[in-house]
């Protein structure tokens, strides 16, 4: 009767042992923050053409990238080669642009735009410095043959990304 | 190196805390060149704001910058002004001010004090009064001929009594003394209807005749009379 007895008590001790799963938290604050500083609009110098420039009733769109962490980022902006929206779907539509340096919040940037490069619609930029910089890009949109755009509303995206180094 | 000034204008209440300006700097890469935004101190001691951008070695471009600082009054600023030093140019320079205002820090300035301008009552000026009194045409005219025909008669009074002067002389004169002399004869005559005047008289003699030869006593009033003397005497009883 004691044996049975010890040997009960010892099965339940070794059923008492526990794990616990600590947890840790943490944030990354972003250190580059992009913004429409202003929205662009397409002009229409002609029947067939619509951009950006200001010369063609245009605006440009700026783009504000911030950057509190100097030589970490690259700003990298992609002009459109498509409507977003527009009143009839039309392959022939050829898009160019560009993007540059509109302003700059330090003077220590202003070899930005000789130190850009450009791939495809894309123009990055090294942001060596801490601060802020404008970036303003031109979007030109040109129907093919010289055939009038239909009338209606016209929208494209411009792309701007913020990629770590 | 060269500057161009832009005035601040203090406001009272006001203070400073941040500054933005933007602008374009043109310049050589190869060009050393510095651009200070800059603000004196009010009381010339030195800078209160100052803001350089070394453009040496870069190829220039636009420039926006905000500057935060600590809240100061606006009277502790002075002139500001753009400062370069090297080979460039500014263009298109545009530098603005964010600032509070507490208007709970304004003055009270001290408002002129307002003269007492006297009132004017057009109803008691005697020529305002004057002007508005009746003026019915008829009243002038009736005026004007009464007027006119006043001034004929006195024209021909004066003119009869000049051409009759000479023989009035002696008419007033003569008339003057015939008025005396009446005026004697009518006293005269007034006193002589006194003097004889008779009053028709005689004798009055009675008229009224008593028909009844004895006048009886009023016995009512004797008991009445007896009545008061009891009642007198039974006043007086109760003061002895």
């Amino acid at each position: 009767m004691n044996s049975v007895k010890i040997v009960a008590a010892m099965c339940l001790l070794s059923g008492g042992a526990y794990a616990v799963d600590v947890p840790i938290e943490g944030t990354v604050q972003s250190r580059c923050t992009i913004d429409t500083d202003t929205p662009g609009v397409y002009g229409n110098p002609n029947a067939y053409t619509l951009t950006t420039a200001a010369a063609d009733g245009g605006v440009m769109p700026i783009t504000r990238f911030d950057v509190t962490l100097a030589d970490a980022y690259y700003a990298k902006v992609t002009h459109p080669d498509s409507f977003s929206a527009a009143p009839t779907a039309n392959a022939t539509v050829t898009f160019t642009g560009s993007t540059e340096v509109s302003s700059v919040g330090d003077a220590a940037m202003s070899g930005y735009e000789a130190a850009k490069t450009t791939f495809g619609n894309s123009t990055q930029f090294d942001l060596t410095e801490s601060g802020s910089v404008w970036l303003k890009t031109t979007s030109v949109a040109t129907n093919g043959g010289d055939k009038a755009f239909p009338s209606g509303t016209y929208r494209s995206i411009v792309v701007a990304e913020c990629i770590a180094k | 190196m060269s500057s161009s000034l832009f005035p601040l204008y203090p406001i009272q209440g006001t203070d400073i805390n941040g500054v933005f300006y933007r602008y374009t700097a043109v310049k050589d890469p190869n060009d050393p060149y510095t651009v200070s935004i800059q603000n004196e101190a009010a009381d010339r001691s030195g800078y209160i704001f100052r803001s350089t951008d070394d453009w040496s070695g870069g190829s220039g471009g636009t420039i926006q910058k905000y500057v935060p600082v600590p809240y100061s009054p606006v009277g502790d600023w002075g002139d500001g002004n753009i400062e370069q030093v090297g080979v460039g140019e500014v263009q298109d320079p545009v530098v603005l001010y964010s600032y509070r205002f507490d208007p709970d820090r304004l003055q009270q300035q001290e408002l002129p004090e307002i003269p007492a301008v006297p009132v004017y009552d057009a109803l008691a000026d005697g020529y305002v009064t004057a002007s508005l009194e009746p003026t019915d045409r008829e009243l002038y005219e009736n005026d004007d001929e009464v007027n006119q025909k006043d001034t004929e008669e006195e024209d021909d009074g004066r003119l009869e009594k000049a051409l009759a002067a000479q023989e009035n002389a002696l008419t007033l004169a003569g008339s003057l003394t015939q008025n005396a002399l009446v005026r004697a004869m009518n006293v005269a005559t007034n006193l002589n209807t006194y003097y004889a005047a008779n009053i028709p008289g005689g004798a009055y003699r009675e008229t009224v005749v008593l028909k009844d030869k004895n006048i009886p006593d009023n016995r009512r009033a004797l008991r009445s009379l007896g009545q008061q003397k009891l009642h007198t005497e039974m006043v007086e009883e109760q003061y002895r």
